[in-house]
């Protein structure tokens, strides 16, 4: 059924990834739940098998970790995460274990009994997942610097940021904005942004930094490569973010990666965990969105337009080469560590 | 737009860099005007003054009159100016010779007079209306203002007379000197142009001391004529020929903004060079120059109906059955494609490109291209998928002097022309216009109007409007909306001014006038949302004319002595003797 929507989705507008990133991860929240019922489900019969032939064998062999839980923990609620499943199966409450054990000996489970338990779960996740796109990002910075002190990988904006940098942006993200928005409440710096003609959201992106106490200075597109000499930081956000790291960005976008790759000025793309999207960019324009020729070309000039094609592209291929670290709301990686991600959030 | 145009001083802080211009406002009567008073006699043109959009802050009283002129961009006005014009040069011509007969004494081996009400009044008409349509932005291009420089040198020098008890050869230059001050409080020099005058100078200083005053007039004049054909206008010819090589068939060649030389070359080629291939034409805000030259482009014959594969997906060419629109059939030979896209468009349109040509406002001795803004880019965009990048500039424009980065000597524009949005004046159909053609005001149609057209009218009824420009009936006139012509005033600086008018005390109809402009001002910072940016001190608006581009992007320069590469600028320059 949530392929059926998801098709629709895509029918509909089938450059708009995150539909497709979304509807891919509640499959795949849906499968995951549904195989970590079922894995512990038959761990579950596993272990009373064991247990029943150890029980036959004798206690002659070494006792296993989770032989001991088993035998000390039979029909508890609590499962410590089995060394086979995926390292990011968070322990949850299961208490459909008990049900699941009751009918383990019988060696077939229950499918009325299994739905309800994935259900349960699959509620729990989406509303997790809905979280993400909620998520205030100054709560999760925040957090992110307590959480991962001891890691030493701090995450946030007071990471990436230092007091008196020059920050480029470009676009109009809201991402962007609460990012830039916590690191100027303890650092001081200026802004450079590039007002993104013909759709000018450079301009809000300067409206929205106004009375911060940063430095904010917008320039004309032109001016970008005359100006990333002076500039510290790049700082942008994007549409998506493709299966091998390229972004769709804004337009502008990739004048500007390009520009502080030529300056070697690093390059932050600030996402979010929903943006990663598991399709791989075979041409660079295929996601791109051609709109109306009149911001660039006005149609008062209309004798001009049936003889000269005006291509006015929404958004910017950014390849990965260009990009330096990706932070998201668990903290920052590098191009090359996506596929991790995706492996772990869709079904590939 | 561009108004004298303020150097970057090195040591401040880039950020801190900021013009602010304040254009005059008057507030009359009834109507809430804003329009540019007429500033004294010493102007050429009245017609000139026009709406106060952005009027460069005067750095001397010439300053003043470099107004921008609303009406004077259509070709009528334009006409009336130069009507006017000639008159008032008479009258000038008469005053200038009589005032320097009265102020011989000054000039006897003094210092240069730095007064400025002095440099006015030996400042050549000529001169002066070249230097007020640079600061207008008539006159853009490199090539254009230094043959305008000379011409107008040219008459300054026909006109001139040397005063008893000085020598020609040092007097003239300190005349010249004058003239060019006074088109350098206009807007700084080209790098072109300071060649020019430094050859002119030269020249001068190197004049037999044997000729009298009507020889030696004479041969300076045929000189700055023999060096405008030689080093400007014939190079433009050389270098066509000499790039037509370049541009071979199924071609797919980028250029950046309104280049003279490469127009040629391009029309040069699609006339001559039995080859078809494509233009892509970049262009930029704030000033959109590509929009002219791609309309000069498409007058000589380029047009999107030739070859324009692959970006246009009108359906495969090899299935001849799914083509039925005529735009499928590629055109009769010397056709040629032609696109327009903004810079923000380049990483899309950049993988079909074949070669780069760019135009060059001049060359530094490292190989460093000094260019409109936006050209290092293209050139950087180019450079990172291997397409070559050919520049195309005359020797004229080279120098033994190097800069190292963008930002220091730089000029910088008004920046108000980044903060208005053009979409709201330029997508009003023409018969909405036509009430704000005529160049009568709203409220009171029978007024006379003596003064300048005012930009903005207010009406009871219909609340503010704005004139649009003048379109001139003739399509060969029609321009798109040049670039002064979309700024428009701060509104808080007009409120400011309701304030200052008030003396003793608030009317109620300054009240009145406030709340109007209060409420215009809202709506209109919801479009624009830097409307009001004068009024945070943090935010500023940069509004960079010129950038540099690295000797390493550039693949080979055309000149009129042949294909040279960046490292041959040295070589060239000291050969030349520029």
């Amino acid at each position: 059924m949530v392929r059926y929507i998801g098709e629709r989705l895509f029918n509909a507008q089938p450059t708009e990834l995150i539909l497709v990133n979304v509807v891919n991860r509640i499959i795949h929240i849906i499968y995951e739940e549904h195989n970590r019922v079922k894995q512990q489900q038959q761990q579950q019969q596993q272990q009373q098998q064991q247990q029943q032939r150890r029980l036959v064998e004798g206690l002659h062999y070494p006792s296993y970790r989770f032989d001991d839980h088993a035998a000390t923990a039979s029909g508890t609620a609590q499962l410590q995460p089995d060394p086979q499943a995926s390292p990011d199966n968070v322990p949850r409450e299961e208490g459909g274990t008990e049900t699941g054990g009751g009918t383990a000996a019988e060696g077939v489970s229950s499918d009325y009994d299994l739905t309800a338990e994935v259900k349960e779960n699959v509620t729990e996740a989406l509303n997790e997942f809905i979280d993400e796109f909620d998520a205030d990002y100054t709560d999760s910075c925040d957090q992110g610097m307590s959480i991962n002190d001891d890691k030493s990988n701090a995450m946030g904006p007071f990471k990436y940021i230092h007091s008196n940098e020059v920050i480029m942006t470009c676009g109009s993200s809201k991402t962007v904005e609460r990012f830039l928005k916590t690191a100027a409440k303890k650092r001081v710096f200026s802004v450079i942004i590039p007002e993104g003609a013909p759709f000018y959201h450079g301009h809000n992106m300067a409206k929205a930094l106004l009375n911060l106490g940063l430095e904010v200075a917008v320039i004309p597109d032109s001016a970008i490569l005359a100006l990333m000499s002076q500039v510290n930081k790049v700082i942008i956000g994007t549409h998506t973010v493709m299966a091998n790291g390229a972004l769709i960005a804004p337009n502008g976008s990739q004048l500007v990666a390009a520009a502080a790759k030529h300056h070697s000025v690093p390059v932050v793309v600030c996402t979010e965990l929903y943006k990663f999207s598991p399709i791989f960019p075979f041409d660079e324009r295929s996601f791109n969105i051609l709109v109306s020729p009149d911001s660039v070309l006005p149609y008062k000039d209309g004798d001009l337009m049936k003889n000269v094609e005006v291509i006015n592209p929404y958004y910017d291929y950014v390849g990965p080469e260009l990009i330096d670290v990706f932070v998201d709301q668990t903290g920052g990686h590098p191009p090359s560590y996506l596929y991790r991600l995706l492996q772990e959030n869709y079904n590939t | 737009m561009t108004e004298s145009g303020r150097r970057y001083e090195p040591g401040a802080s880039l950020v801190s860099v900021l013009t602010r211009s304040m254009p005059h406002l008057a507030i009359t009567g009834d109507n809430v005007e804003i329009s540019v008073p007429n500033s004294g006699a010493s102007t050429p043109g009245p017609n000139m003054v026009g709406g106060g959009g952005a009027t460069p802050r005067p750095a001397s009283p010439i300053g003043n009159a470099a107004t921008i002129a609303l009406s004077a961009s259509s070709s009528m006005a334009g006409r009336q100016h130069q009507h006017q014009h000639q008159h008032q040069q008479q009258q000038q011509q008469q005053q200038q010779q009589q005032q320097q007969q009265q102020q011989k004494p000054q000039h006897r081996g003094g210092p240069v007079n730095s007064d400025p009400s002095a440099t006015v009044q030996q400042v050549h008409p000529h001169v002066k209306a070249i230097g007020l349509r640079m600061a207008a932005g008539t006159i853009v291009s490199s090539d254009a203002r230094t043959i305008a420089m000379m011409m107008a040198l040219v008459d300054a020098i026909k006109d001139y007379k040397v005063p008893p008890n000085t020598i020609l050869n040092r007097h003239l230059i300190k005349y010249i000197g004058e003239q060019t001050n006074y088109l350098r409080q206009q807007r700084p020099l080209t790098v072109g142009m300071s060649n020019a005058v430094r050859w002119l100078n030269d020249k001068v200083s190197k004049i037999e001391a044997t000729l009298d005053e009507k020889e030696a007039k004479m041969e300076l004049i045929s000189g700055i004529r023999d060096y405008i054909k030689e080093r400007i206008t014939t190079p433009r010819e050389a270098i066509a020929e000499a790039g037509l090589s370049k541009i071979q068939d199924g071609d797919v060649i980028l250029t950046f903004g309104a280049s003279g030389t490469i127009r040629r070359l391009l029309v040069k080629a699609n006339r001559e060079g039995n080859v078809r291939f494509r233009v892509i034409v970049v262009d930029a805000r704030p000033h959109w120059e590509g929009r002219q030259f791609v309309r000069s482009l498409v007058e000589a014959g380029f047009t999107k109906n030739a070859i324009n594969d692959g970006l246009c997906n009108f359906g495969d060419e090899d299935d001849g059955d799914n083509c039925s629109s005529t735009e499928c059939e590629p055109a009769a030979t010397g056709c040629s494609g032609i696109t327009y896209v903004a810079i923000s468009a380049l990483g899309y349109v950049m993988k079909d490109v074949s070669k780069v040509l760019l135009g060059a406002e001049a060359f530094f001795a490292n190989g460093t291209l000094l260019g409109k803004a936006g050209t290092s880019l293209v050139a950087l965009m180019a450079r990172t998928r291997r397409i070559p990048v050919i520049v195309a500039c005359s020797t004229y424009k080279f120098t033994e002097t190097v800069r190292l980065d963008s930002v220091v000597d730089n000029e910088l524009g008004n920046p108000d022309e980044l903060v208005w949005k053009p979409g709201q004046l330029d997508s009003i159909p023409y018969e909405q216009n036509a009430q704000y053609r005529s160049n009568v005001s709203l409220v009171d149609p029978q007024q006379q109007r003596s003064g300048p057209e005012p930009f903005m009218t207010f009406n009871a009824n219909q609340g503010w409007a704005f004139h649009a420009m003048n379109y001139s009936p003739l399509a060969t006139d029609r321009f798109s909306a040049l670039p002064h012509i979309n700024n428009k005033p701060p509104l808080r600086l007009l409120s400011q001014d309701s304030h200052e008018g008030g003396k003793g005390g608030k009317v109620p109809h300054q009240q009145r006038q406030q709340q109007v402009v209060s409420e215009a001002m809202k709506a209109i910072a919801k479009q624009n949302p830097l409307a009001q940016w004068h009024e945070h001190k943090s935010l500023k608006v940069l509004n960079l004319i010129q950038d540099l581009t690295p000797a390493e992007f550039i693949s080979v320069i055309i000149t009129e002595i042949g294909l040279i590469p960046t490292t041959s600028i040295p070589v060239v320059v000291r050969e030349y003797g520029i």
